[in-house]
C-alpha cells in the first residue's frame, strides 16, 4: 500500500524514481508502474465524482446516502494518499530540509487531515442538500473548517476574520434572504420543497467536467510542487521589526525597565529620542544582529550609548505583519475596497428599494403556477408594470 | 513529541510547513473549488448558486494563503482580505438582485430567467 501510493505519488510528480537510489532492484516493473499508478489518485476522484453525482438531488427516489458514504470514501481516500505521499523516504524533496532532519521522518499534523476532511465533507453537503437553509449552515461549517486551515498555516488573524466577516455577517445575510425568498413550507418533506430544489441540473455532464478538471489540477499542482523552492532567508519580520520602533521600545521596555545592570533607566528618554533614529541618532536598530543602541540614562547622567540585545521573545505577530504589508504595499487598494464596498451598499439598497406591481395577467399566472395547475413557466415577462 | 501540538507557529513562522506540503493544501483546495464549480452548475437554485461562488473564494483562499506560508510574506493573507471584501460586496448585491427577482416571479428558479440569455 504504501509503496503503490509512493510510485503514484512520483508518477504524479514525474520524478525519476531510478535517480533516487532506492535499494531493490525494481528494474523491468518500474516502467509500468509509473504509467498505472497516477490512476489510483484519478480512481479516487473518479470515485468522488460518482459520490457527488448520486447525492445530487433527483427525482423520486434519493440516493443521498450510498452517494455521501461513496463521497466520503473517496475524499478519506483522497487524504489517505496525501498521508502516505508524505511518507516519502525522502521528505526533503517534499517539504525542505527541515523535516528531513526531524527524528521520525515526516510528522503528520492530524489537525490538517481533520479539518481538510470536514470541511470538504460539508462541502459536498452544501451542493448537494435539498433544502437551501441546510445547505447554508453546512457553508459555515466549511468556513470553520477553513479557518482552522488557516490557524495551521499560522494565518490567524485571517482565520478569525474569516469566521467573523462570513460565519458572522454574509452567512446570516443569506440566511435572512433564503427565510425571506422561500415559499412556507407545508411540511418537512423533501416532496414539498420547489422543484428547482429537488432537480439537479445536467448533473452528469457537470460532475464530469468538475472531476476532469480536478484530476488535471492534481497533476498539474504534483508536478508544480516540488519545483517550487523555499526561501527561509527571505522572511522579512526582523527587517519588519526594524521599521516598527516603538514596538522595540515597548519590548525593551517591558524587558530592561527594572534592570539596573542594562542602565536605560529613565526609559522614557529613549521614547522621546525614537524619532531621531538612523546611523547618528541615539535609537539605532539593527536587524541583522538583532540589536538596538540606546542611550544610556543613568544616575550619573552621562548619556553613553550602548548596544543593548533585543528581547529573545520579540517577534513580529500575524496581525502586525499582515497590516503593515496592507498598508505598505496595497494603499491604494485598500482604498479601491472600500469604494467597491460603498457602492455594494448603495446598489444594493436601490435593488432592493424597487417596488414590483404585478397587473392582473401576472397575479392569475403566478396563482396558477403556484397551486400546481400550470402555465407559469410559460408567462412572458412582459405584463408587468414596476416602479421606482 | 508534539504530534499533537496544533502548531499555531507563531513562534516557528519562519519554518516550513512542517509534515504537511504545500501540495496537500493545494488538493484539498483544487477540490473544494471543484465542488463548487458543480454546485454552482447542477443547482438550480439562484441562492445555492451564489453561495457555491463563496465556496470556490473559499477554495482560493486556502490557496492563496498556503502559499503565503510557503514563501514567508504576507501577500497572500492580505489578498484573501481582498477577497473577503470582493465576497461581501457580491453578497449584498447578488442577494438584492435576488430578492427583487422573487418578487417579480415567486421563484428562486434560475432557469426560469433563461429569457436573459437573448
Amino acid at each position: 500500500m504504501f509503496d503503490a501510493c509512493r510510485r503514484s505519488v512520483e508518477a504524479v510528480f514525474g520524478r525519476q524514481t531510478s535517480a533516487r537510489g532506492r535499494p531493490g532492484g525494481r528494474g523491468a516493473g518500474l516502467q509500468l508502474d509509473s504509467v498505472i499508478s497516477p490512476f489510483i489518485l484519478y480512481g479516487l476522484i473518479a470515485l468522488g465524482g460518482v459520490g457527488v453525482l448520486l447525492a445530487l438531488p433527483r427525482e423520486r427516489f434519493s440516493l443521498a446516502l450510498p452517494g455521501y458514504i461513496v463521497g466520503s470514501a473517496a475524499g478519506g481516500g483522497i487524504l489517505l494518499f496525501l498521508f502516505f505521499a508524505s511518507q516519502d523516504p525522502d521528505p526533503a524533496a517534499f517539504a525542505g530540509p527541515e523535516v528531513a532532519d526531524a527524528p521520525l521522518g515526516v510528522i503528520p499534523n492530524p489537525y490538517f487531515y481533520a479539518f481538510a476532511l470536514l470541511g470538504l465533507a460539508a462541502a459536498m453537503r452544501v451542493i448537494t442538500h435539498p433544502k437551501p437553509v441546510y445547505s447554508a449552515l453546512y457553508f459555515i461549517l466549511t468556513i470553520l473548517a477553513t479557518s482552522g486551515l488557516f490557524l495551521i498555516l499560522s494565518a490567524e488573524f485571517m482565520a478569525f476574520a474569516l469566521i467573523i466577516i462570513y460565519a458572522g455577517a454574509i452567512l446570516i445575510t443569506y440566511l435572512f434572504v433564503i427565510m425571506l425568498a422561500t415559499q412556507a413550507p407545508q411540511e418537512e418533506l423533501v416532496e414539498n420543497q420547489p422543484e428547482y430544489d429537488r432537480l439537479a441540473r445536467e448533473p452528469v455532464a457537470a460532475t464530469a467536467a468538475g472531476f476532469v478538471l480536478l484530476a488535471i489540477l492534481s497533476t498539474m499542482l504534483g508536478r508544480g510542487v516540488p519545483v517550487l523552492t523555499m526561501d527561509e532567508s527571505a522572511f522579512e519580520g526582523d527587517q519588519l521589526l526594524a521599521q516598527l520602533p516603538t514596538r522595540i521600545e515597548r519590548s525593551l521596555r517591558e524587558e530592561y525597565a527594572l534592570d539596573e545592570g542594562v542602565g536605560i533607566r529613565p526609559i522614557e528618554r529613549i521614547a522621546r529620542e525614537i524619532t531621531a533614529t538612523g546611523p547618528d541618532g541615539p535609537f539605532l536598530v539593527d536587524p541583522m544582529t538583532r540589536t538596538v543602541v540606546v542611550e544610556v540614562v543613568n544616575d550619573a547622567g552621562d548619556g553613553a550609548r550602548r548596544t543593548v540585545a533585543w528581547p529573545a521573545d520579540l517577534a513580529i505577530t500575524n496581525p502586525e505583519g499582515v497590516g503593515w504589508e496592507l498598508i505598505k504595499a496595497h494603499p491604494g487598494a485598500i482604498e479601491i475596497a472600500g469604494v467597491i464596498l460603498l457602492m455594494a451598499m448603495r446598489g444594493a439598497t436601490i435593488l432592493a428599494r424597487k417596488q414590483i406591481q404585478l397587473d392582473e395577467d401576472a397575479k392569475r399566472d403566478m396563482a396558477m403556477a403556484r397551486s400546481g395547475i400550470g402555465g407559469g413557466g410559460s408567462r412572458a415577462g412582459g405584463s408587468e408594470e414596476e416602479t421606482d | 513529541m508534539d504530534v499533537f501540538a496544533l502548531s499555531l507557529a507563531q513562534a516557528d513562522f519562519p519554518q516550513p510547513m512542517h509534515a504537511i506540503t504545500l501540495y496537500h493544501y493545494l488538493l484539498v483546495s483544487a477540490v473544494m473549488f471543484c465542488l463548487g464549480l458543480i454546485g454552482f452548475v447542477t443547482r438550480r437554485n439562484l441562492i445555492i448558486m451564489f453561495l457555491c461562488t463563496e465556496m470556490m473564494f473559499q477554495a482560493a483562499g486556502i490557496a492563496m494563503i498556503a502559499f503565503g506560508r510557503f514563501y514567508l510574506d504576507y501577500t497572500g493573507q492580505v489578498f484573501v482580505i481582498f477577497v473577503l471584501t470582493v465576497a461581501a460586496a457580491e453578497a449584498a448585491l447578488a442577494l438584492a438582485l435576488v430578492v427583487l427577482l422573487f418578487r417579480r416571479k415567486e421563484s428562486l428558479d434560475g432557469t426560469a430567467w433563461a429569457v436573459l440569455k437573448g
